[in-house]
C-alpha cells in the first residue's frame, strides 16, 4: 500500500486506509497517519487544509481475512454479504409462488364460506304416507299393505328431480299416475284402506284406483316449475286443482329417489338418478297386493 | 438519529418486484397476502361462530297464546301432521308402536351412548338434529343412518320459528339440510319444531309455521309423549312418562344433547325391555306408519356442497383449536416475562445499588476514553451533542465520523474549534464503517459509541467506563432515554424504551445474554472489538450483531443503569416505521447470523444456548403471536362472552401496567405517561406487527433493503427486478479502488 497522504482528496484515487494498529493481528503493518503525523490530541483536526477523506471502508474482518486468520477470534462465522440477501432472486420467485397460493386458497376458504352459506333450498323431498281415516284414530295400516320396499331404498317418490330448474318434469309422475298412491295431502279420500302403504311403490296399485288418482292426477305442469319457485310461492295452497302443491315435488331436491312407482318412471327419471328403487319398484307395479312379497318389513306382519 | 441512507440509492424504492408494472403500483402481494390471510382468518371465525351458535342463534321463544285459528282436528289429531296439501291431515302411530325420538343431537358424549343402547336392544328411533351439531359431528350422524335410524330435521340454530320470517325459516331448513347432505349424503321430509310438544299445544303462532313447513313438502312431527328428560327429574320417571298407556302407538320425546343425559341412557335401558316385554314394538317413524323411508338420497352439486360445508366446519374448529394454543402460548409468555422481570431486575437492583458495590477489582476507572459519533446529515444535532460531551465528567477525546453528510455537519463541528474533538470525513459507507474508522483513528483502549443525536449528562460517560473495572466485561450498554416525549407517539417509545428496553437489559444482564448494546449510548474494550473484527455491515442492525459477537467471544457484557443518554426518537409514523423494520430485520439477521452459538461449545455455546433462545422467544415470537390477543379479543367481543373477554383484555392491560409502572419505579421516572398505554396497547402493537410481519417476508424473499449497502467486491450485482437507481460515478470509482 502507499502511504498515506493526508492532503489527497477522493477524485485524484489515492489516498488509503489507515489500517487500525490492531494487536495481535498478524500481517497488519500498516503506519497510522495520526501517529506519525502529531504526537499529540487535537490539533491536526482542527486544521482547515487537513482534511482527511479516508475512502475505503476499514473493516477489521477484511484485513483479518486477507491476513488468513484462522480460529483466532473464536470462531466467528465468516461473513459472506448482508444476511438473508439473496442476490439471485431465487428465494423470492419461490416464496411468491408459495404466497400465491397460499392467497388463492384463502379466497377460495372465504369464498365457500360465503357461497354455501347464501345459497340452499329449503325444500323436502316428497314422503308419501298411507292416509288414515279421520274416524278411526288408530292408524290402520295393516298387513294388507304392501310391505314396504326396503326402507334404506330410496324412498318413492321422489319428487323431483335435480335442483336445477328445468328438468323437473311432472315429478311424481308416479304418483298420478298410481292410482293407489295415496297422496295423503290430498285427498282426503279416506280410503279406508290402506292404501297401500303409500310409499311403497307400487303395492297394491291396483287395489285402488279410482279415488287416488283423481286427486293426484297432474299437475305437473305447475309443478315443475324449479324448485325454489313453487316453493316459494305460496305456501299451502295451491289451488286445489293444481295437483301436488308444488313443494313437494317441484322442489329441486336433488335427491335421487326413485322412482316412481311404476309407471312414469318415465317422467322421473329425468331427475334422479335413482337406480334405486329396487326391486319393489319393479315388482310394484304388477303386484297386486298386498301381500306382496317385496321387501315386506317385518312390522307388516301382524 | 437520521437515517443513514445512501441518498445515492434513496430513490429506489423497496420492492417486491411484481410482475407488471401496474401491479407494482397497486397492491403488492406483500400486502394484499396478509390482508388475505385476514380475510380468510374472519371468514373461518364468523364460521365457527354461526356453528357454534354464538352469531345468529336467537334464543328467544315465544309464550303460548290462543288457538282460536288451529283447527280442531289438528288439535285433537295425532302427532304427525301433514300441512303439505291444501288440507291438513294428522296421522297417528298405530298400537304397540313406538317412536323415539331424540332432540337436539347429535351429541359427542351422549349420542353414541344412546346409539349404544339402541343397538344392545334392536331398536329403531328418529333422531332430530340440529344443523350446528350435526356440522360438527357428521360421523355420528352417519352411524344413525347407519344403525337403521331416522333423521329429520329441528333446524340450523334452534330458534323459535315462531317469532321467524320466512325467510329465516327457508335459510334454517336448507342449512339443516346442507348439512345432512354433507355428513350422510341424504335429505329428510321429517321436521320437528324447536320448543315444540303435543299436536294439541299448537296455537296460533306456531300452527302456521306449520303449516308453512308443510308448504315446503315437510311433514310435521311432534309428540304424544314428553318423557321431560331434560329437566333430569330421575330414571324412574322418565320412564314413567314414556309409556304409553293401553297399548297405543306412541312418539316420545327425548333429548341426546345440551346438558347431562345420563339419566335419558339409562332411563332408556330400563324402558327398552320393559315395553318390548309387553308386546311394544320401537320403530322409526315410517317404519311405524308404514310408508317408505323418509331419507333421499343427495347427488351432484348439492351432495358436494354439503361436504364442502362439513369440511370447512371441520377445518375451522381445528384452525381454532391451533389458534388457541397459539394463544395460550403467547399468554405464557407474557406471564413469564412479566415474572422473570420482578425477579430478576429485582436481583439486579439490589446489587448494583448496594452499599460499597464496585464494579470489579481495577475500580474505579479513570483512564481517558474515546467518543466516536458518527453523523450524517445532523447538521441540526450535532452541535448540541458534541457541546453536551465537552461537559463530561472523564476525560475523554471525541471523534465526529462524517460519513459523507450532505449539509456541513463536518464544517459545523470543526467551526466550533473545540480541543480535544477531531473530524474524520469519509465518503458515504454507512454506520458500520463510520464506526470501523473511528476504531482505527481512536487513540485509547476503552470506546464509547453513541448517535449524532444523543445528548450526554455530564456523568454518563464515567458511568458507562466504570465497570470495565472487571476485567471480564468487554462491552457496556448505557440507558438510553426518550428526549421528546411530549407527543403522543414520543411518549409511547418512552413507556417503550423504560419498560421494554432498559427493563429487559436488567434481566438480560443477570442471564448473561445482553442482546443489544444501544448505538446511542455503549462503551467497548478496544480488545475486544479487536478480536471479534470491529463492527460489520453484514446486518442492519450492527449494534446487536457487535454485541451477540463480543458475548460469543466470551466477553461479559452488562447494563450501567447510572449512564443515561437523551436520545431523539423518531416522531412521524414514518420514520418511527423506518427505523423499527430495520431494528426488527436486523435484529432477526443478526439472530440469523450467530445461530451456530445454539451448537457450539465455552461461552459461545452458553450464549447460543440461553441467550440466543431468549432473544429470539421474546423479540421474534412474541410480537408474532401478539395479535393472536387482538383475534381473540374481537371473536370475544362480537361472538363469545363479550364480558369476559373484556375482562380478560384488561387483565392483560394491568399486568402490562404494572410491569410498566414497576419499570418506571426501578428508573425513577414519572407515572404520568403512563396513562397512555392503554391507546399503546391498541394501536402501537399493531403497528409494531406489521412492521415484524413485513421485515419476515422481506427476510424470507431475500430482497435488499434501501439501507444495505452493495458488498465491496468491485461487482455489481443487483437483483433481478431491484434495479438500484444509477449509482454515481464517485462510488463506482470507490469500488474499483476497493477491488485492488
Amino acid at each position: 500500500m502507499t502511504s498515506v497522504n493526508t492532503q489527497e482528496f477522493p477524485e485524484t484515487g489515492a489516498s488509503d486506509a489507515t489500517p487500525v494498529p490492531a494487536a495481535g493481528l498478524p500481517g497488519t503493518e500498516v503506519r497510522d497517519p495520526w501517529q506519525e503525523e502529531s504526537g499529540d490530541s487535537g490539533s491536526a483536526a482542527n486544521d482547515p487544509q487537513e482534511v482527511t477523506v479516508q475512502l475505503d471502508s476499514v473493516r477489521f474482518g477484511d484485513a483479518a481475512a486477507a491476513a488468513g486468520r484462522g480460529g483466532a477470534d473464536g470462531g466467528q462465522d465468516a461473513s459472506d454479504g448482508p444476511v438473508f440477501v439473496d442476490e439471485t432472486g431465487r428465494r423470492r420467485i419461490r416464496i411468491r409462488r408459495l404466497g400465491i397460493c397460499v392467497g388463492v386458497a384463502c379466497a377460495a376458504y372465504a369464498a365457500v364460506i360465503v357461497g354455501t352459506l347464501l345459497s340452499g333450498n329449503s325444500d323436502a323431498p316428497w314422503l308419501p304416507v298411507p292416509v288414515q281415516d279421520d274416524d278411526k284414530p288408530a292408524a290402520k295400516v295393516e298387513a294388507d299393505s304392501p310391505p314396504q320396499p326396503t326402507r334404506t331404498a330410496a324412498p318413492v317418490l321422489p319428487p323431483v328431480g335435480p335442483l336445477l330448474p328445468g328438468p323437473v318434469g311432472p315429478f311424481l309422475p308416479g304418483v298420478h299416475v298410481r292410482p293407489s298412491l295415496p297422496g295423503v295431502a290430498r285427498t282426503p279420500v279416506s280410503t279406508p284402506r290402506p292404501s297401500p302403504s303409500a310409499g311403497a311403490p307400487g303395492p297394491s296399485p291396483s287395489a285402488k284406483p279410482g279415488p287416488m288418482t283423481s286427486a293426484p292426477v297432474k299437475p305437473t305442469p305447475g309443478v315443475s316449475t324449479p324448485g325454489p319457485a313453487p316453493g316459494t310461492s305460496a305456501p299451502v295452497l295451491p289451488p286445489p286443482s293444481s295437483p301436488q302443491p308444488s313443494p313437494t315435488s317441484a322442489s329441486p331436491s336433488p335427491v335421487a329417489s326413485p322412482s316412481p312407482t311404476g309407471d312414469g318412471t318415465g317422467t322421473m327419471a329425468e331427475g334422479t338418478p335413482s337406480p334405486v328403487p329396487t326391486a319393489s319398484e319393479a315388482t310394484s307395479p304388477s303386484a297386486p297386493g298386498p301381500s306382496s312379497p317385496a321387501a315386506p318389513s317385518p312390522e307388516n306382519t301382524v | 438519529m437520521a437515517s443513514r441512507t445512501n441518498r445515492r440509492t434513496a430513490r429506489k424504492t423497496r420492492r417486491t418486484g411484481g410482475s407488471t408494472a401496474a401491479r407494482r403500483r397497486r397492491l403488492p402481494l406483500r400486502h394484499l397476502l396478509p390482508l388475505l390471510l385476514l380475510l380468510a382468518l374472519a371468514a373461518m371465525l364468523m364460521l365457527r361462530g354461526y356453528v357454534h351458535s354464538e352469531i345468529l342463534a336467537d334464543h328467544r321463544i315465544r309464550p303460548e297464546t290462543t288457538a282460536d285459528h288451529v283447527p280442531e282436528k289438528i288439535l285433537e289429531g295425532g302427532p304427525v301432521i301433514d300441512t303439505r296439501g291444501p288440507k291438513a291431515t294428522t296421522l297417528d302411530v298405530p298400537d304397540h308402536r313406538i317412536v323415539l325420538t331424540f332432540d337436539d343431537g347429535p351429541d359427542p358424549t351422549w349420542t353414541p351412548k344412546v346409539l349404544d343402547v339402541l343397538r344392545k336392544h334392536h331398536a329403531h328411533g328418529v333422531f332430530f338434529i340440529t344443523g350446528t351439531m350435526a356440522s360438527r359431528h357428521p360421523d355420528l350422524v352417519r352411524r344413525m343412518a347407519a344403525e337403521g335410524h331416522e333423521i329429520g330435521l329441528h333446524t340450523f340454530n334452534h330458534p323459535d320459528l315462531s317469532l321467524q320470517t320466512r325467510k329465516r325459516i327457508d335459510w334454517e331448513l336448507s342449512q339443516n339440510q346442507m348439512a345432512l347432505a354433507g355428513a350422510v349424503g341424504i335429505r329428510s321430509s321429517l321436521f320437528r319444531p324447536p320448543y315444540s310438544s303435543t299436536a294439541s299445544a299448537l296455537d296460533d303462532h306456531t300452527w302456521p309455521v306449520t303449516r308453512y313447513v308443510g308448504s315446503r313438502g315437510y311433514i310435521t312431527v311432534l309428540t304424544t309423549d314428553d318423557s321431560e328428560d331434560w329437566r333430569k327429574p330421575g330414571v324412574q320417571e322418565i320412564v314413567h312418562n314414556s309409556t304409553p298407556k293401553n297399548g297405543k302407538g306412541a312418539i316420545v320425546l327425548m333429548h341426546d344433547s345440551g346438558g347431562d343425559r345420563h339419566q335419558t341412557v339409562q332411563a332408556l335401558d330400563r324402558l327398552l325391555p320393559e315395553l318390548k316385554q309387553r308386546g311394544y314394538r320401537f320403530q322409526n317413524l315410517t317404519e311405524a306408519l308404514d310408508a317408505p323411508s323418509a331419507h333421499t338420497e343427495v347427488t351432484g352439486p348439492d351432495l358436494w356442497k354439503g361436504k364442502a360445508w362439513v369440511f370447512l366446519v371441520g377445518a375451522s374448529d381445528t384452525i381454532t383449536d391451533v389458534l388457541v394454543v397459539g394463544l395460550a402460548v403467547i399468554g405464557f409468555l407474557v406471564l413469564a416475562r412479566f415474572g422473570l422481570m420482578l425477579l430478576l431486575s429485582g436481583i439486579h437492583v439490589r446489587r448494583t445499588r448496594r452499599k460499597g458495590f464496585t464494579w470489579g477489582p481495577d475500580a474505579p476507572v479513570t483512564e481517558p476514553v474515546s467518543v466516536l459519533v458518527p453523523a450524517y446529515n445532523e447538521a441540526k444535532c450535532i452541535e448540541n451533542t458534541v457541546r453536551s460531551l465537552m461537559r463530561s465528567e472523564h476525560p475523554i477525546e471525541v471523534l465526529v465520523i462524517d460519513d459523507g453528510s450532505a449539509d456541513g455537519t463536518a464544517r459545523i463541528v470543526e467551526d466550533l474549534d473545540l480541543p480535544n474533538v477531531r473530524v474524520v470525513r469519509q465518503l458515504n459507507a454507512g454506520k458500520p464503517a463510520a464506526l470501523n474508522r473511528g476504531i482505527a483513528n481512536a487513540r485509547h483502549d476503552l470506546i464509547v459509541m453513541m448517535d449524532g443525536d444523543t445528548v450526554f449528562e455530564p456523568a454518563t460517560v464515567r458511568e458507562l467506563v466504570q465497570p470495565f473495572a472487571d476485567p471480564r466485561v468487554g462491552a457496556v450498554a448505557g440507558n438510553a432515554k426518550v428526549g421528546n416525549k411530549d407527543t403522543l407517539i414520543g411518549a409511547w417509545q418512552h413507556i417503550e424504551y423504560v419498560m421494554g428496553f432498559n427493563l429487559d437489559r436488567r434481566l438480560y444482564d443477570v442471564l448473561r445474554c445482553m442482546p443489544t448494546i444501544p448505538g446511542a449510548v455503549g462503551a467497548f474494550r478496544r480488545s475486544a472489538l479487536d478480536r471479534v473484527g470491529g463492527m460489520s455491515d453484514d446486518t442492519l442492525a450492527e449494534d446487536t450483531d457487535i454485541t451477540m459477537a463480543i458475548h460469543r467471544d466470551g466477553w461479559r457484557v452488562v447494563y450501567a443503569e447510572k449512564a443515561r443518554a437523551w436520545t431523539e426518537a423518531p416522531e412521524s409514523v414514518q420514520q418511527l416505521w423506518s427505523q423499527r423494520y430495520r431494528w426488527s430485520y436486523g435484529t432477526m439477521q443478526a439472530i440469523w447470523k450467530h445461530r451456530r452459538a445454539l451448537v457450539e461449545r465455552g461461552p459461545s455455546g452458553r450464549f447460543g444456548r440461553v441467550g440466543l433462545p431468549l432473544v429470539a422467544l421474546f423479540m421474534i415470537v412474541a410480537p408474532l403471536l401478539a395479535p393472536l390477543f387482538d383475534v381473540f379479543l374481537f371473536y370475544g367481543l362480537v361472538f363469545g362472552p363479550t364480558g369476559k373477554t373484556i375482562a380478560a383484555w384488561f387483565g392483560v392491560l394491568g399486568i402490562q401496567a404494572a410491569c410498566a409502572a414497576y419499570a418506571f419505579v426501578l428508573d425513577r421516572e414519572r407515572l404520568t405517561p403512563l396513562i397512555s398505554l392503554p391507546l399503546q396497547q391498541l394501536l402501537y402493537r399493531q403497528l409494531m406487527y406489521v412492521v415484524l410481519l413485513q421485515s419476515w417476508i422481506t427476510a424470507l424473499t431475500g430482497g435488499r433493503l434501501r439501507w444495505q449497502k452493495l458488498r465491496r467486491k468491485g461487482q455489481v450485482a443487483a437483483p433481478p427486478g431491484e434495479t438500484p437507481a444509477s449509482r454515481q460515478a464517485g462510488k463506482q470509482a470507490v469500488d474499483q479502488g476497493a477491488a485492488r
